[in-house]
């Protein structure tokens, strides 16, 4: 009886995270962008988006989707990678997060409002990434996109470093061991996608798990999210990518991957950039090597049809925003839709998680940075945040 | 015999015939647990246990009384004690090693076991270290006559950086940072590290990879945790670190005590902790403590969770111990959850709750005598009995 007393209809009152956002430009990415236009706020997600539109409570020069970054690298260093041993596919970097860290809250305020979290880079292969939000309650049920987003690994000097040969030493320690040189990076990750082809030494249930991760690598189902900085770096995870049919593939860290436009081209890897710097060089303190990276690599990955993003890396420690690196690019003669492109709906792509963030569209999240002025430009500030509808930068305060 | 001695005390008046264990304490005021003050109480013991607490009751006057003016609560119960133990309870050759018994450390006639007795402190938990995943097998002794109370109190678990990245020696050029935390006591609140050791596992995830490989072996000490019939103590600082063991616990079944903490007071973590089957071990609490730091006692206990404090023994007094009660008490925790935090709650926390820590029929008659409130930090201790027996001072002084 009381059931039946229960209201049969619940209509939404509008609650506190229900906001009318207006702008001189909104910027939806998937779309052109709107002149004079609304972006409507409701349970969390766009409810709507479109022209003209009244009873604004919140006003700006311009509105864009959340910023993503695939790089932001907030995560408990060493403690995040098992290294142990060389590969650990099957471990995952949503086990050792740190979602206390203050550098979460520093990127949200910078606009990120979604990141991929993943292992450092001390493994050759260091596990399964995640996507998650970058603000809310501090716990991984609240913040998940996705949980199983990509596999991480690594080429080049960094992973190798540390590793030796026993020479004046007892072998006690387990960095005694392959690889200690670029050749011996792509030796383990060889060796790791040929184990899984034929099923080898899968007796031991720790071996069998990472195999069943590069099984879904090999089947397309996870990107293989690389670091790869140099430009033998750059080719070595082509070739690999080539030789093994791995169907997606995306080089982070890429500084010198406009170096390659052919096998860019030919290959259809996606590029993830690093922060420019000032005068293009790139220096690594891990390892003795330098790179470079000139302020149109941008522009070029663009006009070469090569998809890519743009990332902060956050956690190097630069201090580096991701809407200045928009900014950098296109001084380096981006369009500011590529611009945008990049640091909002390509990310999303590349990680599988457009249906939810990306672009303004109704029924996605309502993941929203406001600006006093044109966006990702050195003269605008971001001036508001919105985080699945709450207000986590309000416009309004002075 | 006991219904007859509880008839004989019912009838009062009648004097007994004196008989070797039995003992009256009559007091002003006695603490029987947490929350309970009896006045003018009478205790009376037998064979080493609490047979009865009565209050207004006249003693018998055929058997031993001692009169006092001050208070009689139950002894103060030391957790996460290294006491004579030097040393010896950390042992680096292995990532896990769930059939090491810290009660092989515990030398009985040590110095640091006398000084935590004068303290007021009646039992000690022997604990193997932070720095291995699994550590081995705590125990709860009493500080005098040398007796172990259990050799398998909990399990000792590590999800701290301590345990990560370890070296399984000394060595000039490996080593790991997170072993400067080997002996935590109180801080850092949060750090970065960069461990570089030898030893399995480097990483949080690797060491939940180990601890389940671990458990679902089903063996030994994993099988009776997992049973409820072994409590665990994880150790776990930073705030995520405790979020994790108590993610752990809830993924095995694992009932006990997150033991570090500095910030369990968070609200994110009242909430999970709440919601498990965890207490957790704070302290010591040192001058340097910070507010949000002491204040965790009183929101832990508001919450109904179990808290209690570690010693840090013999690096800090034993006397200490009620020094980080004071401190929690002064940032605001109420008096009776601060005082179940030394002894009810200590004992529950170290797996020995049904043997120690309240003065009730059947317990074990560990008890101190104070010159006033023991949470009063001028109160002194006049007298430690230990299993019924006056351990300090010493007969004769």
């Amino acid at each position: 009886m009381l059931l039946l007393l229960a209201p049969l209809l619940v209509t939404p009152s509008p609650g506190d995270d229900d906001w009318t956002i207006q702008a001189a430009t909104v910027h939806t990415v998937s779309g052109a962008p709107i002149e004079n236009g609304f972006v409507r706020v409701q349970g969390g997600k766009i409810a709507a988006v479109g022209k003209g539109g009244g009873g604004a409570t919140l006003e700006c020069a311009a509105v864009t989707p959340g910023l993503i970054d695939l790089a932001l690298g907030i995560d408990t260093g060493p403690l995040s990678v098992e290294q142990s041993s060389e590969t650990a596919a099957r471990l995952r970097a949503s086990e050792g997060l740190d979602l206390f860290s203050y550098r979460w809250e520093r990127a949200l305020r910078s606009g990120i409002t979604t990141a991929l979290a993943q292992p450092a880079d001390y493994d050759v292969i260091g596990g399964l990434g995640l996507v998650l939000k970058t603000g809310g309650a501090p716990t991984l049920a609240a913040r998940l996109v996705k949980p199983e987003a990509c596999l991480r690994g690594a080429f080049g000097a960094q992973p190798s470093n540390g590793n030796s040969i026993p020479r004046f030493q007892e072998p006690q320690s387990f960095y005694f061991r392959r690889p200690t040189t670029r050749m011996g990076v792509e030796w383990v990750f060889r060796k790791a996608f040929h184990d899984t082809l034929q099923g080898q030494g899968e007796d031991d249930p720790a071996t069998a798990a990472d195999h069943a991760v590069l099984r879904r690598v090999l089947a397309g189902e996870l990107p293989l999210v690389v670091q790869a900085k140099a430009t033998q770096d750059v080719r070595t995870a082509i070739y690999l990518k080539e030789e093994f049919g791995i169907p997606r593939m995306v080089l982070d860290h890429a500084i010198e991957a406009w170096r390659e436009p052919e096998l860019l081209k030919r290959s259809g890897v996606a590029v993830i950039l690093p922060p420019f710097t000032a005068d293009g060089r790139h220096a690594d303190g891990f390892v003795n090597d330098s790179y470079f990276l000139p302020l149109d690599a941008a522009r070029k990955l663009h006009e070469w049809g090569v998809p890519f993003a743009l990332s902060a890396h956050e956690g190097a420690g630069a201090g580096a925003r991701l809407a200045d690196q928009a900014a950098a690019a296109q001084r380096g003669g981006l369009p500011l839709a590529a611009a945008l492109e990049a640091v909002t709906l390509t990310p999303a792509r590349l990680l599988g998680v457009e249906a939810r963030v990306g672009s303004l569209e109704a029924g996605k999240d309502a993941d929203l940075v406001l600006w006093n002025g044109p966006p990702l430009q050195p003269t605008s500030r971001i001036i508001g945040v919105l985080l699945q509808g709450r207000l986590v930068l309000d416009p309004r305060s002075k | 015999m006991s219904l007859a001695l509880l008839a004989l005390a019912l009838a009062g008046g009648e004097p007994s015939a004196p008989r070797e264990g039995v003992l009256q304490i009559q007091a002003a005021e006695i603490w029987t647990s947490g929350g309970e003050r009896i006045q003018d109480g009478l205790l009376l013991v037998e064979d080493g246990r609490v047979r009865a607490v009565s209050k207004g009751k006249q003693p018998d006057p055929g058997l031993p009384l001692v009169r006092h003016a001050g208070v009689v609560t139950a002894g103060l119960i030391g957790l996460r004690s290294q006491a004579g133990a030097g040393g010896e309870l950390q042992d680096d050759t292995r990532s896990v090693l769930p059939e090491a018994h810290a009660v092989h450390a515990f030398d009985p006639s040590h110095p640091d076991v006398a000084r935590a007795l004068a303290a007021g402190i009646t039992a000690l938990e022997l604990a193997p270290g932070p720095g291995n995943v699994v550590g081995g097998l705590a125990c709860v002794v009493k500080t005098s006559g040398g007796r172990v109370l259990t050799s398998e109190a909990s399990l000792a678990l590590s999800l701290t950086s301590a345990a990560l990245g370890r070296s399984t020696g000394p060595s000039f050029f490996v080593f790991g940072a997170g072993e400067a935390q080997a002996q935590p006591d109180g801080g850092p609140e949060s750090s970065e590290r960069t461990p570089r050791g030898n030893r399995e596992p480097t990483s949080y995830a690797g060491a939940l990879a180990l601890l389940r490989r671990s458990f679902a072996a089903g063996e030994g000490p994993f099988a009776r945790a997992r049973r409820g019939d072994l409590a665990v103590t994880i150790e776990a600082w930073d705030r995520h670190e405790v979020l994790r063991a108590v993610e752990l616990a809830r993924e095995l079944g694992l009932a006990g005590a997150v033991r570090g903490a500095p910030l369990a007071g968070d609200p994110a973590l009242v909430q999970a902790l709440k919601e498990s089957k965890l207490g957790v071990i704070v302290g010591p609490y040192s001058s340097g403590q910070t507010r949000p730091s002491l204040e965790s006692v009183k929101t832990l206990a508001a919450a109904g969770i179990p808290v209690a404090f570690a010693l840090g023994d013999p690096a800090r007094s034993p006397q200490g111990l009620r020094l980080s009660a004071a401190r929690a008490l002064r940032a605001g925790a109420p008096a009776a959850a601060v005082w179940k935090a030394l002894t009810e709650d200590a004992a529950k926390l170290a797996g020995v709750g049904a043997s120690l820590g309240t003065l009730a029929a059947g317990r074990e008659a560990d008890f101190v005598l104070w010159s006033g409130d023991p949470l009063d930090l001028q109160s002194r201790v006049a007298a430690v009995y230990v299993d019924g027996r006056r351990a300090w001072p010493a007969q004769g002084h």
